[in-house]
Parts: structure tokens; C-alpha cells; sequence
């Protein structure tokens, strides 16, 4: 038995919502329902459902600033919402689901697919405090964020101002992140290369993803090679020097 | 310079407060009123409100205690707008202790209550103030912030114009600390024209030390110089004894870079009593240094060194160690010119032990190298050598390029004192490639030049005495670079400070230059969009008239991904490949659920190709893709077949869309060709446009097969 909060301000949106979800989950319980941040305030604080269905826009303002006069979050949530928008950042920061709407059935079910594991995981807790960091911080300001990040071992929170590189290790990613072990990461380097912002993280090499404040020189003698602080070097493609010469204004 | 960027924060908090000046003789009776109440109204709150606002400058515990007078009140009456004004307080009074968390936190708590149904200059301030608060570390919220103000106050009728000047001016001090300085620039003078639809606001005068600021940033020395005369002035219509010498340095220092001494010296000395008049140390211990600096230029070495013991007396009282060390740097660099080398080496050291206090490495590390630079002038190499050493380990900490070369230059000067010509060529190698791989081609153009010049006089077997001329003109030109910068209103340290944003900003005027073109290119290839749009949703109206509302459900949740993929590909000239075979792959599906008699599809990509890699301009193969579905295939049964594929060529892209239906020409009717000669316009515009934007060549080629059509594109393609 599921029970579920759905705060949605479009009611077409919502019925559809629990059309599909009658679908997908025999004998879910509806225990919220609200169309504002108001609304929704009365209806999470001090609940703990199983979901929380949140959209993203409200009629009355953006659902995080909800969220952030929430006390805690001890519940998983999925959010829902009309377009991609720079605001998902601290969504996808966090490694939690959001469906595109109209919502598609499949995607629907994965991401409930996912809400059970973390909650078995026991991730719950840590992507929310995630999310909550990062939509406190503000949208436009991804160095100060929060990353989720999950390897064999479970899911860990790192500032994303701390991770000095990545590097693609097959069909994984390894984080080198300051003071502090490397991790690797199973998902490839391609999706942190669209998720990190590309104004502060530059793709060198089809293998490598820096940190441009970490950047401490480029030296051609030694053969293309950057050198970041703390010592790391990485290559510098060929076909990117133009590209950072421009990023570093020659 | 320190100092003046603290203070220019400092002002940003004077002007987004109201109107205080009018308000003292009000308090005494105003705190009468609210000792002798017993029971809350909302006007109590309201005047509670007042007082603090004119506390926050006065006395900040008592406009702490008032908030939480105003808080108190507004709990017991549930009152929004008290709550909200009681959080702004909390906030400003937060800011202006510099708990930013806190002051963050209150922010927005006093924005879930000032709502739509509060005077918007409420909100509007709490934007302001959470602008000024990300001015201080994340410039990209505090853009945003000034925008909403900016625009919620503009919105009103009437404009509260004062507020909005106030907003505009602080917006325009977060430009200036971004190194935007034309953006800022801009924004001042907007805010100028603001300024004269209301009456003249208290902020004005500081309001010429931005525009005074921001021109000087620019270079244009003369019209700083001018916005500095109207700021006196306007200090002295005003009264206003703080502002004022905050102008007279300003354009001493003005007056200094553009090479006026005597002028600088002048401004200064103008300065100095108003400064001691207000008993502010701070400005002081800054305006003496300066004047250090401007009386060594001037070859006074005596007077510069009263000046530099001054500001070293002043600030080390005030514990204003920066300005402590930079007078030791000043003071070592005149005994190094007359040649007191004892004297330049202790001065030295101590940079390194005040820089150490702080925890400036690359202050100690300047030290390091200038006292290795008194004792090369000394003879003694060996010690030299190893301070150098000493230096370089404190670069090491930092990796710190600017301060590598700078070591690398101290390098090159020890060396050709002591005659290594070998060690100073491979030092100037070393400094030259790493110029060559930090900095502007115009420098590297210098150091090349300068490369050669030692190579020639090597040969000349002059080198000796040259070198040892022009190492003693570097370094005296270093230092008057240095003091430059020290002079300045903190202009590098703005500029290092904001690197990345800058970076951003030169990347987003770029991309601006194209603009106007870009535009452009969008609409024509939203023309191309009614079309699909429009027969998918007469699809999805036939299915739910045969009433299978899942299936038309499942149909639309397809069609909104598609025009998702269709707005996306429209947002920038090239795409990921993947993205594009994406978009295809759900086109030719979603097309395919509304026929009778389905064809068969296949969307290919060569093995050389990585589609996570290459980026190829979108949303060329779509209207020919509909023209075979719609015309090529109209009357072909299931043996209908479309196939795009994607290959390389050498460096272009190769893109065919191929089908075998009943071809270009229509027995009968020219309808078919009409439509191929729509798709085909549509694409030689976006050609011709795209040409002008990139210089590059498509091509495409439309050929009639037996049977069908196959249209072959010539593409440029980038990799990510």
C-alpha cells in the first residue's frame, strides 16, 4: 500500500496523474492533495508519505520555495513539470526523478521504480537534504551546489565547488574530488558533461571533464597537457585548445 | 585597495535603505507613543518598523530590538505584512553583521509573506537586499534578484523612482565587481535617467563614485574625473562630509594614472583634513599610502618615505595589515633605488612577516623575491639564490601563474646581475612559455621582442652592463606596476576575483554579435513546425474519435516529447547527433501510428560517426522526411520504406534521406513536385543564412530514383 501527495495546480494535470498511477500501483492511497504552496505547506508538514508527486511551477510560485519552509523532508518526492528550465538543475543536482508532462506512462513507472529502491537504500534522507541545499542556494549558482552521487558502495553528497575532475572509465565516470578518495561513479562522463555547467567544467578530451577553477596551467612544451591544482595532469585535445585559449580570453 | 572595496559594500547598504535623514526628530515621539501602548495594532508594528529603519544606521542592537518588538506584535495579530517586514529587518540587520546564512534564511522567509497583497516596494527591497547579500558571493543569484526588483518596481503605478535609482545603482556596483564594466555602465545610466523623474535622492553622491568608478574601469579617465567634480559638488549641496573625500581620493588616484602628480598629490592633499575632521582612520591609513605612492613617482623619495612611515603607523594601529605590508613594499622599493640595499632587504623581510600574519602567500612570496633582489644588488648571489628558492616554494603552495612569472622576472634580474647569462636565457624561456600559455598575445609579443634583444647583445659581448641596466629598468618598472595596481580601487582585485564570471560574460558578448542572425535562422525553421504540428494533432483527434482514449493519450504523450525535440533542436545552430537521430526516430513513429498500412522506417548512422560526439546543424532532413511520408508514400502499401542515414566525408557530414515511393513527379498533378519545391526553399533560405553566420557550405542535391527520391546533404559537423 502507497501513500501518496499530489500538489499540482492544474487540475487536468492531477487527474491524469491518478489515472495513471491506478494503473501502475493497484491500491495506492491518496493522503494530500493541494494546488499552492500554502496548500501544499498544510498538507507535508509534519507528514511523512510514502511519494509526494510535486510540480515544479505553482500557482502561487515555484515549489521550492515550499520546500524551503519545510522544517525536513523525510519523504521521497517526484517532480513534475512543462518544460525543461535552468531550475531543474538543483532537481537533477540531487539525482531525483522528474517526469516531463504530459506525463508518459513508462517513465511514470521507472520513476516509481527508483523512488522504491532509494527507499530501500535508505537514500531518501541524503537526496532530500541534497535537494534542500541546492534549492536554498539559489538556481543560478551551481558551484555552491550539491551533488548526488551513487557508487557501489550507495549514494553520497559532494559540493560540486570540491570536484576537481572527471574522468571516463568505460561506461563509468571517476570523480576526483578534493581532499578525498576518488570515487567511480556508474554513470558515463557524457551525462555529468550536460548536467555540470559548461561555463565552469570544460570538456578537454573526450575522456576528461575539468573543473576550470582548478585549471593552474597549460604548458605547451609538455605536450598538451593541463595541469590542475594539486598536481593532477590531464591531456588537452587537440581540437580543444582553440576552445580554451577563447575560455581563458587569447 | 582593500579597504575601498569594503567600503564600497559598505555604501551598497546606505542606499537601499529609505529616506533616514528626515526621520530622527520623529523617533523621540514615535518611542513615546510605543512605551505608553499596552495592547498590539498594526500600526504599532508599522511604527516599530520605522524605528528600526533608522536604526539599522544608528544603533543596530536597538534596531534589534525592535524587530523582535515588530515580530512579537505581528505573531499576536497574525500580521503578514508585520512578519515580513519583521524577517527584511532580520535580514538587513543579518547582512550588516555579515551572517550571511541567516541573513539569506530571513530573506526569504520575508518573501512567503510579503505576497501580492502587500505594497510591492516590500518585496521590491527584499529583492534588492537579497541582490546585495549575493553581490558579496554569487553574483549570478544577485543579477537575478536586482531583475526581479527592477522589474516589480518599474511595474508599479506610480514608479516609486528613488527606490528604483537605488536598486539600479546597487545592480550597477554588482556589474562593476563582475568586471562588467560596460554592463555596469549602462545600468548607471539608466539609473541617472530614473534619477530625474524624482526628486534628487540621498544616495546621489555615492552614486558618482560608481560612475566615477565604472568610467575609470572603461579608461576613460576624463569623464571619471568629471562624475568625481559632480560628486563634490553634490556633496557640498548636501552637506555630506563622507562622501566627499571619498571623491578628492578618488580623483587623486585618477589624477595618478593618467600621470598627473601633481594634480594626484593636490586632490590628496585635499582629502587629508576632511578625512581627520571625521576621525576616520581607515581612510587615513589609506589616503597616506597613496600619497606615499605618488610622492616616490615623483622622484620625493624623502617625502614618500614620511608618507609610507605614516600609513605604516597609521595601519598598523588600526590592524589594517594589507596596507601595513604594502607600505613596507613601498619603503623597501626607495631604499632599493637609493641603493640603501641593508635597508631595502629588512623592509622586505618585514612584508614577509606582516604578509604571514594574514596568511597572504603571495605577498610572502614577493617579499622572498625582493629581498633576493637586495642582496643580488649586494653581491651575495648565495643568498639571493636561496631566497629566490624560498620564494618559488611559496608559488609552489600556491600555483599561482601571475606570482610564477614574477618569480620567473626576480629569476632573470638575479641572474643577469650575476652575470649567468645561461640561467637568465632558460629563466626567460621559462617565463616566456608560460606568458605565451597565461596571457595576451601583446605581451608575448613584448617578452619575444625582449628574447631577441638579449639574444643580439650576447653577440655583441655588451651583454653584461646592458643587462644589468635593463634589469635595474624592469624592476623599477615592476614596482611601478605594482603600485599601480595598488592604487587602484581594487580594480585587479575585482577582476581576479570575478575570473570566471568574466570569462562568462566575454563569452556571452560573443554570442550576442550573432544574435541579431540567429533570430532569424529560428523563425525560418519554426515555419517548418505548423505543419507536422498540425497533422499530428488531426491524428490525435482521429484516434480519440474512434474512441481509444489510451491510445490517443499514449499518441500525445509522443507529440509533446516531438515538439519538445523540435524546440530544442530550434535553440542553437548545432546539436548532438544522438539528439537528432532522437528527434527522427520519434517523427517517423508518430507519423507511422496514423497510417492504414505502415512503412517501414530506418534511421542509420556510420560506424565512424560517435553520436554522442558529433554536432551537426539540426532539422535539415525533416521536411524532406515529411514530404516522402506525405507525398513519396501516399499511396505506397506496406512496402513503403524511408531510410536516413548518416555518414562521413572526409570532414563533412554526408546526410541522405532516401524512399521508394512514386517519385518527384505526380502523374497527373504537379502537386508533389510543388511540395518538394517548398521543402526545398525553405532549405536554400536556411542555407544562404547559415553561410552568413558561419562562412561554411551545405549543399543538397534532390535526385529522382527508380523508384523514389533520394535528397543527399553535404553538412559541416563539429565534435563536442
Amino acid at each position: 500500500m502507497m501513500n501518496i501527495v499530489i500538489i499540482e495546480d492544474n487540475p487536468a494535470a492531477a487527474r491524469h496523474l491518478k489515472s495513471l498511477l491506478d494503473d501502475e500501483i493497484p491500491g495506492w492511497t491518496l493522503v494530500g492533495e493541494a494546488d499552492s504552496i500554502v496548500g501544499g505547506l498544510a498538507v507535508l508538514e509534519g507528514q511523512t508519505p510514502d511519494l509526494a508527486f510535486l510540480d515544479v511551477e505553482l500557482k502561487d510560485g515555484l515549489s521550492f520555495d515550499l520546500l524551503r519552509q519545510l522544517s525536513s523532508i523525510e519523504f521521497p518526492i517526484v517532480f513534475t513539470t512543462g518544460h525543461e528550465q535552468y531550475a531543474l538543475q538543483a532537481i537533477k543536482f540531487s539525482a531525483i526523478d522528474y517526469l516531463l508532462k504530459p506525463i508518459d506512462e513508462d517513465e511514470l513507472a521507472e520513476a516509481i521504480e527508483k523512488v522504491e529502491a532509494d527507499t530501500q537504500e535508505g537514500n531518501v534522507a541524503t537526496k532530500m537534504s541534497a535537494l534542500l541545499h541546492n534549492a536554498r542556494s539559489g538556481p543560478s549558482n551551481p558551484l555552491e551546489g550539491k551533488l548526488i552521487l551513487k557508487d557501489k558502495y550507495g549514494i553520497q553528497m559532494v559540493s560540486v565547488g570540491d570536484i576537481v575532475r572527471l574522468e571516463a572509465s568505460g561506461s563509468y565516470t571517476e570523480f576526483f574530488i578534493r581532499e578525498q578518495k576518488p570515487l567511480l561513479i556508474s554513470k558515463g562522463l557524457k551525462e555529468y558533461s550536460q548536467l555540470l555547467p559548461e561555463t565552469l567544467f570544460f570538456r578537454c578530451h573526450q575522456s576528461h571533464l575539468i573543473n576550470l577553477h582548478y585549471l593552474r596551467r597549460y604548458d605547451k612544451r609538455e605536450g598538451d597537457v593541463l595541469q590542475l591544482e594539486g598536481g593532477d595532469q590531464v591531456p588537452l585535445a587537440s581540437r580543444k585548445k582553440e576552445q580554451l585559449m577563447r575560455l581563458l580570453g587569447n | 585597495m582593500r579597504a575601498k572595496t569594503l567600503w564600497l559594500t559598505g555604501w551598497a547598504v546606505m542606499l537601499c535603505l529609505p529616506n533616514w535623514a528626515q526621520l530622527p526628530p520623529k523617533i523621540d515621539s514615535l518611542e513615546k507613543l510605543l512605551t505608553q501602548s499596552t495592547s498590539w495594532d498594526t500600526l504599532q508594528v508599522l511604527n516599530h518598523n520605522a524605528l528600526v529603519e533608522y536604526y539599522l544606521i544608528a544603533d543596530l542592537e536597538q534596531a534589534l530590538y525592535h524587530t523582535r518588538q515588530m515580530l512579537e506584535g505581528s505573531e499576536a495579530l497574525e500580521y503578514g505584512l508585520g512578519k515580513g517586514l519583521a524577517n527584511l529587518n532580520f535580514a538587513t540587520y543579518h547582512r550588516l553583521v555579515q551572517n550571511n546564512d541567516s541573513a539569506a534564511m530571513h530573506y526569504h522567509a520575508a518573501l512567503s509573506y510579503l505576497d501580492a497583497s502587500t505594497p510591492a516596494k516590500w518585496r521590491a527591497k527584499t529583492y534588492s537586499g537579497l541582490g546585495n547579500l549575493y553581490s558579496l558571493f554569487a553574483v549570478d543569484s544577485a543579477e537575478f534578484y536586482f531583475r526581479d526588483a527592477a522589474a516589480l518596481l518599474e511595474s508599479q503605478v506610480p514608479v516609486p523612482y528613488s527606490l528604483l535609482f537605488s536598486v539600479q545603482s546597487n545592480w550597477a556596483r554588482l556589474e562593476l565587481v563582475k568586471g562588467n564594466f560596460q554592463g555596469g555602465l549602462d545600468l548607471l545610466l539608466i539609473a541617472d535617467s530614473v534619477n530625474k523623474l524624482s526628486p534628487k535622492p540621498d544616495a546621489l553622491a555615492s552614486y558618482y563614485v560608481l560612475l566615477s568608478a565604472a568610467y575609470r574601469y572603461l579608461g576613460d579617465y576624463e569623464k571619471a574625473i568629471e562624475a568625481c567634480f559632480l560628486g563634490i559638488e553634490e556633496c557640498e549641496r548636501t552637506n555630506n562630509t563622507k562622501d566627499i573625500y571619498d571623491h578628492y581620493m578618488n580623483l587623486g588616484s585618477l589624477k595618478y594614472i593618467i600621470g598627473d602628480m601633481e594634480g594626484a598629490m593636490e586632490y590628496s592633499a585635499k582629502a587629508l583634513p576632511l578625512i581627520e575632521a571625521r576621525g576616520d582612520r581607515r581612510a587615513l591609513g589609506n589616503l597616506v599610502y597613496n600619497m606615499g605612492v605618488i610622492a616616490q613617482d615623483s622622484k620625493k623619495y624623502d617625502l614618500a618615505i614620511s608618507y609610507y612611515r605614516q600609513s605604516e603607523q597609521i595601519n598598523r594601529e588600526i590592524n589594517n595589515v594589507k596596507l601595513l605590508a604594502y607600505s613596507f613594499t613601498g619603503l623597501s622599493s626607495i631604499s632599493l633605488i637609493i641603493k640603501k640595499y641593508d635597508q631595502a632587504y629588512d623592509y622586505a623581510e618585514e612584508v614577509v612577516t606582516t604578509a604571514e600574519g594574514i596568511n597572504d602567500l603571495q605577498l610572502v612570496a614577493s617579499g622572498y623575491h625582493w629581498m633576493s633582489e637586495a642582496r643580488a644588488f649586494q653581491g651575495r648571489f648565495a643568498e639571493a639564490y636561496e631566497l629566490l628558492e624560498e620564494s618559488q616554494r611559496r608559488i609552489d603552495t600556491l600555483s599561482s601563474p601571475d606570482m610564477q612569472m614574477k618569480v620567473y622576472e626576480a629569476f632573470i634580474t638575479v641572474d643577469s646581475l650575476s652575470g649567468d647569462l645561461g640561467s637568465a636565457l632558460s629563466h626567460l624561456r621559462l617565463y616566456n612559455a608560460l606568458k605565451d600559455s597565461l596571457l595576451s598575445e601583446e605581451k608575448t609579443k613584448q617578452i619575444a621582442e625582449l628574447e631577441t634583444k638579449y639574444e643580439t647583445e650576447k653577440t655583441e659581448r655588451e651583454l653584461e652592463r646592458v643587462t644589468q641596466e635593463a634589469s635595474i629598468q624592469t624592476l623599477e618598472l615592476q614596482r611601478t606596476q605594482l603600485r599601480l595596481v595598488l592604487l587602484g580601487v581594487g580594480l585587479v582585485a575585482v577582476l581576479l576575483a570575478g575570473g570566471l564570471v568574466t570569462l562568462r560574460n566575454r563569452q556571452a558578448r560573443l554570442s550576442l554579435t550573432y544574435k541579431a542572425q540567429d533570430v532569424e535562422q529560428n523563425l525560418l525553421r519554426t515555419q517548418m513546425n505548423p505543419h507536422f504540428i498540425f497533422n499530428a494533432m488531426t491524428a490525435i483527434q482521429d484516434v480519440i474519435r474512434q474512441g481509444d482514449a489510451k491510445k490517443a493519450s499514449r499518441y500525445l504523450t509522443k507529440f509533446a516529447k516531438l515538439t519538445r525535440q523540435v524546440l530544442d533542436n530550434s535553440r542553437t545552430e548545432f546539436v548532438p547527433l544522438e539528439q537528432e537521430v532522437a528527434l527522427l526516430e520519434n517523427y517517423l513513429s508518430l507519423q507511422n501510428l496514423r497510417r492504414v498500412q505502415p512503412y517501414q522506417y530506418e534511421v542509420t548512422v556510420a560506424e565512424d560517426l560517435d553520436p554522442e560526439e558529433v554536432l551537426i546543424p539540426p532539422m535539415f532532413a525533416q521536411p524532406f522526411v515529411e514530404n516522402a511520408i506525405e507525398h513519396g508514400l501516399a499511396d505506397v502499401g506496406e512496402e513503403g520504406e524511408i531510410t536516413v542515414s548518416f555518414g562521413r566525408q572526409g570532414d563533412k557530414l554526408l546526410l541522405t534521406v532516401k524512399d521508394n515511393g512514386k517519385g518527384l513527379v505526380d502523374k497527373g498533378a504537379n502537386e508533389t513536385s510543388g511540395h518538394i519545391s517548398h521543402a526545398t526553399q525553405i532549405t536554400r533560405e536556411r542555407i544562404a543564412l547559415y553561410r552568413k553566420m558561419t562562412k561554411e557550405d551545405i549543399t543538397f542535391a534532390v535526385k529522382e530514383q527508380q523508384p523514389g527520391v533520394k535528397v543527399t546533404f553535404v553538412l559541416p559537423y563539429q565534435l563536442t
